[in-house]
């Protein structure tokens, strides 16, 4: 099938208060594919969307700003998380339905709350629709990050189970993420910043600081992300999240874990200011700085002596400095994840309990958590084990 | 406290005599008999560009232990790429240039207004 036709269907659930909501299920029309095939539904992760199974030209990266520029830099340093480009321009839903998989995908109402949320009802009712309108017995399930939590939550009803023969997961966070410790680790260098500038005793500001702060920070991330620290990396897991994980496995359902070992930071975007990128240059005064992409492993992410661009660089370069060793780029972890996002994504809880279980599969790419649903050798492999579960 | 060294700034420094000598032909300024151009005159340093060089003086003191003072020999205002103000003397060729900059930027949505005031010092000693 050379060009899927997907079709649009509003979908009502309820949310476990009883309260009626509805999502937007699309979904490959029945007539352009063979029938009695499993459905596979996709399951996006944490603040994302469809747009990470779907093909479209890559996007440009953005044009570095080196040299002299007329103004100040009014943009204080930070790194900015890019999209590297793709290299193969199809989407996993594409692939999936040129094979011959009808697909489905949403996008998700409460993709950033708590874990799992209410997302397992939204699920929940797109396994519904994709049963009726594909007259299948079960689906497949593939999730990217959060999405593999989503679906393992679903999983761990009994009843729900018998609905699903395969789950792959995506850089999912079987062992935790370090994403939601980074508010916590930016409240503290904003209370240390504060007692430096002002030069007051740390005590006197600790209070006001740390409770503004927070609310600040409350604001912005950190209220989506304290509600998930169900998620938050720990040695060893959290006991919610092996829970949700060990209840989730089941015998019949063929499990296939694929996780990106490359650090995150190789799609980031480098702001370098220097001191005197804010003094005039020359005449007609114009003023120097400049801005990279991927930097090189021993490159200085920047140079700013002064205290208050001190605290605008953490304010937004955040988890880089908070976790170096977390984003180092010769730091390709072999147990697989990809650093901050997702911890040891080839992982089940499963697996290290019981290692005779042979329904468990890894695969490792050297991608960065964003990029591995793109890439073809990422995809063909999804394609085979759910070709192999389908006997075809 | 102590003056910051820097590279960046450094670097940046040894470049003030070329500044000064560009901006000199685009400047009003004192006519060939010494008198002041009645074009355009040097004003005052406003005061919080008054208090931070004597600050400077003094870490440049505590640092070389030498009591300095600094001559504007020239200075221009640009007010969002044009300049409004501006007036030059003359550098003297062995003599070492301080660069002093106000820089006024208000960003917005809209847009921005800059207000870069600079001038070109030249040290001497004390008296």
């Amino acid at each position: 099938m050379s060009d899927p036709v997907r079709i649009q269907e509003v979908l009502p659930y309820q949310l476990a208060s009883g309260e009626a909501r509805t999502l937007e299920v699309f979904y490959t029309d029945p007539t352009r594919v063979p029938r009695g095939r499993t459905p596979v539904i996709l399951v996006h992760g944490i603040w994302g969307d469809m747009r990470i199974w779907q093909s479209g030209a890559p996007e440009p990266l953005p044009v570095p700003e080196n040299g002299l520029h007329r103004g100040p830099p009014f943009r204080i340093p930070r790194t900015v998380q890019v999209d590297a480009p793709w290299e193969h321009p199809t989407g996993l839903w594409e692939t999936l339905e040129q094979a011959g998989f009808p697909t489905l995908s949403w996008k998700q109402n409460d993709a950033s709350g708590g874990l799992p949320g209410e997302t397992d009802r939204e699920l929940a009712a797109v396994i519904a629709f994709a049963l009726q309108t594909y007259g299948s017995h079960t689906v497949y399930l593939v999730a990217h990050s959060r999405g593999g939590v989503v679906c393992r939550a679903y999983l761990m009803d009994p009843h729900a189970a018998a609905n699903v023969r395969a789950l792959v997961t995506i850089g999912t966070p079987h062992w935790g993420s370090r994403l939601p410790a980074i508010p916590g680790q930016m409240e503290a260098w904003i209370v240390q910043a504060l007692f430096g500038l002002l030069g007051l005793p740390g005590h006197v500001l600790a209070w006001f600081a740390t409770s503004l702060i927070t609310r600040m920070i409350n604001d912005f991330t950190a209220r989506q992300l304290a509600d998930f620290d169900m998620l938050a990396w720990r040695e060893p897991p959290n006991p919610r999240l092996q829970a949700v994980m060990a209840q989730s496995s089941h015998q019949h359902i063929h499990y296939v874990a694929i996780a990106g070992v490359y650090p995150h930071v190789r799609d980031a975007r480098i702001y370098h200011y220097e001191l005197s990128s804010y003094l005039p240059q020359g005449w007609p005064p114009q003023f120097l700085w400049e801005e990279t992409t991927y930097p090189a492993p021993d490159q200085p992410a920047m140079k700013i002596p002064l205290s208050l661009s001190k605290i605008a660089d953490r304010l937004n370069i955040t988890a880089w400095q908070a976790m170096p060793e977390w984003y180092a780029e010769s730091a390709i972890r072999p147990e697989g994840g990809d650093g901050v996002v997702s911890h040891r994504s080839a992982w089940f809880a499963d697996e290290e309990r019981n290692p005779a279980h042979g329904y468990i599969k890894n695969y490792k790419f050297a991608w960065g958590h964003s990029l591995l649903t793109r890439q073809p050798e990422v995809q063909q492999t999804i394609l085979a084990e759910l070709m192999a579960c389908e006997n075809l | 406290m102590e003056l910051i060294r820097d590279a960046s700034m450094m670097s940046h420094a040894a470049q003030i005599g070329d500044t000064f000598e560009t901006a000199r032909q685009a400047l009003p300024g004192r006519t060939e008999d010494g008198l002041e151009s009645a074009e355009d005159e040097l004003v005052d340093l406003p005061d919080e560009v008054q208090k931070a060089q004597e600050a400077f003086k003094q870490l440049l003191q505590g640092a070389t232990g030498a009591s300095v003072d600094l001559r504007i020999v020239q200075y221009f205002r640009y007010v969002n790429d044009e300049q409004v103000e501006g007036w030059s003397s003359e550098l003297a060729s062995d003599a070492e240039a301080v660069q002093i900059s106000q820089t006024i930027a208000i960003n917005s949505a809209y847009g921005a207004y800059l207000d870069i005031r600079q001038w070109i010092a030249q040290v001497e000693p004390a008296p």
